[in-house]
């Protein structure tokens, strides 16, 4: 009750706590095995990085609450780095494996790829993939002397930079999201007049294609369909 | 000259076949042409309101116009064009048609129309029509399966162009099959015969009409192969709409019945399985509910299963397919059974009109015994207990990034710009270098690498080379070498450049100036720097020239 006493007089007075300070107090709520109270601020902090999305993971998952704690730990693996993606794979695993959720071995080779294309940022990326194409044209063009297999591994050079800045720039920006509420059918178009097609399991990680009047047109591990959008929270 | 409009006005009411003849008799289910004739309306007419069109089948065709002059007044006569259709026999009063004309109201006549049973007339169609529209039976109970054929008979050189689809409302559609292509001989002219077959079942009972369709044809003129630009400008072909007989179909009510009945027809069989008959508690089991048989198949509900409490389902997949008997469809169920110990999912029933006994018949599943053992791993999120050993996901982070940093990247357009850069300059060098090879460019830069050495030699007076100048100009030119080039070709170039005699004189003269002060190295008769300037004013006439 305090807790949220709290945060409501900040409200009402506008006592700006940094974020920091919110989080560290969230932090500590949590470690004091309060994790309602933990919970509230965390979703307080405005803006929030990948330590708070992590952090909220763990709480709902404290609270039971299983998709919405992998749907947070999904967000904040994101903009992970490798050794942080290593920490957050394996909270996701454990409520995947509560929830009895397997997902596809293309999905894990996938995550596996993301894992390491994770060791750039994206900047960094970029300028090696442009190095890359000036360094290619500069001896394609200086060096006369090349023979036909030389082009075919310098274009094969670029379209493999190129894939993986694609590749993570889809990471990046992709829209993705996780099946929070049960039983979620998916339909062959975006209304209930339209015939079912399959069920997505709870919990489960699904790419959104694209958004109609409050349904969504998802990919999930058994097939393409239409969703409602509140079955679904946004990571 | 004065222009009016003429205020008497007339309007009258005209029905017509579809291929324009007076309309003596309608039939059920065929559409005609109703026409509203305005004589001595004005351009703005607005369409009339027709008393008695609203219980029909009517759609607006369109509009045309006639403008006259008669001693300088105007009168538009206007024609409004319905396509009718009347579902139902009897004798029918359209009309009055009332239209607006300058401010007034006109009245048209009435029109009586007689309709008759589509049957009556069906048999007439059948020999003058060459599309036909025909059922397996006329005479039916409501959900009974009726096979309507659409068959267009056509000369092989014809071609069909389009066909309306039938208009089935009162009717659920199953399977349709076609376009069926066959060829017939009749009174030793082969055709063409194109058939569709709809499996079609009432919805309703009464009379209920299947209106007649319309194809169009694409036939072939005779005389084309003389007519060129008739040919060329598609006149080729003349296009004919041909017009179906309509069909009235008797949907009789089933026998009275004391429970619901969902299917009418035969059905052979009707069975439930499961996927496995021993399974832990909360485990998912797939039972699947089939049924085969002769019918409205596809539009049978199989969603809803007779289950005890303990058990949970879900509709899953559903499957129809073509079968022996007719078609089959299987209805998937995800169960889930929430309490151990034995299940009994008890027998499934079906109630259908068998049409060959004409009785009801209730059809049922075996019932099936389902073995729920204790869970071993949960499964459902209410049920699931947080791990007992609360170090096994990883500890919250106390430090970290706990604001969302803003992403430092390149812009999507920057990098495509970056990207395609390199390759735009080595384009426009390519291009340049090829602007160079042309002739007019090539021209133009020897014309002006002679101006530039016309200032060198002015800067260092080594006026020998003013010769050797025009030398290297015209090689350059007229693609030669130096060697070839003497005074009698330049005279004779700039005779073709299009110079006059008193020009080419004073070119002439010029150069043998510059010989003399190439080659002789002794002094010239007129000062060097005018020498200059007319070397100058040379350069400047053959920039215009070349």
């Amino acid at each position: 009750m305090k807790i949220y006493l709290f945060v409501s007089i900040c409200c009402l007075f506008n006592i700006s706590f940094t974020n920091q300070e919110i989080f560290t107090q969230a932090t500590n709520l949590y470690n004091a095995h309060e994790e309602d109270k933990a919970l509230v601020l965390y979703e307080s902090i405005k803006n929030p990085g990948k330590a708070v999305w992590y952090n909220r993971g763990n709480v709902f998952f404290k609270l039971k609450r299983y998709p919405e704690a992998l749907a947070s730990w999904h967000h904040a693996l994101r903009y992970a780095t490798i050794p942080e993606w290593l920490l957050i794979v394996h909270n996701i695993a454990c409520a995947q494996t509560i929830l009895g959720i397997q997902q596809p071995n293309t999905w894990q080779l996938y995550m596996r790829v993301q894992q390491y294309l994770s060791f750039f940022s994206i900047l960094g990326l970029q300028l090696l993939v442009i190095s890359l194409w000036y360094v290619s044209l500069f001896l394609l063009i200086f060096i006369r002397s090349w023979r036909r297999w030389s082009f075919v591994l310098v274009i094969i050079i670029n379209v493999i930079g190129l894939a993986w800045l694609g590749l993570r720039y889809q990471w990046l920006h992709g829209r993705r999201a996780v099946i929070v509420k049960s039983p979620a059918t998916m339909r062959i178009g975006p209304g209930f007049n339209y015939h079912k097609c399959n069920e997505v399991p709870i919990g489960e990680l699904v790419d959104v294609k694209q958004q109609e009047l409050g349904w969504l047109q998802i990919i999930a591990s058994n097939g393409k369909g239409w969703l409602e959008a509140s079955h679904l929270v946004d990571v | 000259m004065y222009f009016g409009w003429c205020n008497a006005s007339q309007v009258w009411l005209k029905a017509s076949t579809i291929e324009g003849a007076p309309l003596q008799l309608a039939s059920v289910g065929v559409p005609f042409i109703l026409q509203v004739h305005i004589e001595g309306g004005a351009n703005d007419t607005k369409p009339p309101e027709i008393k008695g069109l609203e219980n029909h089948v009517y759609q607006f065709e369109g509009t045309t116009s006639t403008i006259h002059t008669v001693r300088g007044f105007m009168t538009v006569d206007r024609v409004f064009q319905y396509r009718v259709r009347v579902d139902q026999e009897g004798v029918f009063v359209i009309g009055p048609a009332k239209v607006k004309v300058q401010g007034g109201t006109e009245d048209s006549n009435t029109l009586t129309l007689r309709v008759t049973a589509a049957s009556v007339q069906d048999a007439k169609a059948k020999q003058q029509s060459s599309c036909i529209l025909s059922v397996s039976q006329d005479e039916v109970y409501v959900g009974q399966k009726i096979i309507l054929s659409i068959k267009i008979n056509i000369s092989e050189d014809v071609q069909l162009m389009q066909l309306t689809p039938p208009e089935l409302k009162e009717f659920s559609v199953g399977p349709i099959e076609g376009p069926i292509v066959s060829t017939i001989n009749e009174d030793s002219d082969t055709k063409k015969c194109h058939e569709w077959r709809y499996t079609i079942f009432p919805k309703k009972t009464g009379k209920l009409v299947i209106p007649a369709l319309t194809a169009l044809i694409n036939i072939p003129k005779k005389s084309s192969h003389l007519d060129f630009f008739g040919s060329f400008f598609g006149g080729s072909h003349e296009q004919k709409t041909l017009l179906s007989n309509a069909i009235t179909v008797h949907a009789k009510p089933l026998p009275p019945y004391h429970q619901n009945v969902s299917f009418v027809g035969s059905i052979v069989e009707f069975s439930m399985i499961v996927d496995k008959y021993k399974l832990a508690m909360n485990e998912a089991v797939l039972a699947t509910l089939g049924v085969q048989g002769d019918g409205d198949i596809i539009h049978l509900d199989l969603q809803k299963l007779e289950l005890p409490q303990e058990v949970r389902s879900y509709p899953s997949k559903e499957r129809v397919e073509p079968s022996m008997h007719g078609f089959s469809k299987k209805q998937e169920f995800v169960l889930q059974a929430i309490n151990e110990g034995n299940i009994t999912i008890p027998a499934q029933e079906l109630t259908y009109f068998d049409l060959e006994r004409e009785e009801y018949k209730t059809i049922k599943t075996k019932p099936i015994s389902l073995l729920v053992m204790p869970s071993q791993q949960p499964t459902t999120i209410e049920n699931v207990a947080v791990p007992s050993n609360s170090d096994e996901i990883n500890s919250v982070w106390n430090q970290g990034q706990w604001y969302a940093a803003p992403e430092i990247m390149l812009p999507r357009s920057w990098m495509i710009l970056i990207f395609i850069l390199p390759i735009l300059l080595i384009g426009c060098l390519q291009g340049f270098a090829l602007l160079r090879r042309q002739r007019y460019y090539k021209n133009r830069l020897a014309l002006r690498r002679a101006i530039r050495q016309l200032q060198e030699i002015k800067n260092t007076q080594k006026y020998e080379k003013l010769y050797e100048l025009f030398l290297c100009l015209f090689a350059t030119c007229f693609a030669l070498q130096k060697q070839v080039i003497d005074t009698e070709f330049l005279i004779s170039k700039m005779n073709e450049l299009g110079f006059s005699a008193q020009e080419l004189k004073e070119w002439h003269q010029f150069l043998m100036h510059c010989m003399q002060c190439s080659f002789d190295q002794q002094e010239i008769s007129i000062p060097k720097d005018i020498l200059l300037e007319r070397a100058r004013v040379w350069l400047t006439a053959l920039e215009k020239k070349l």
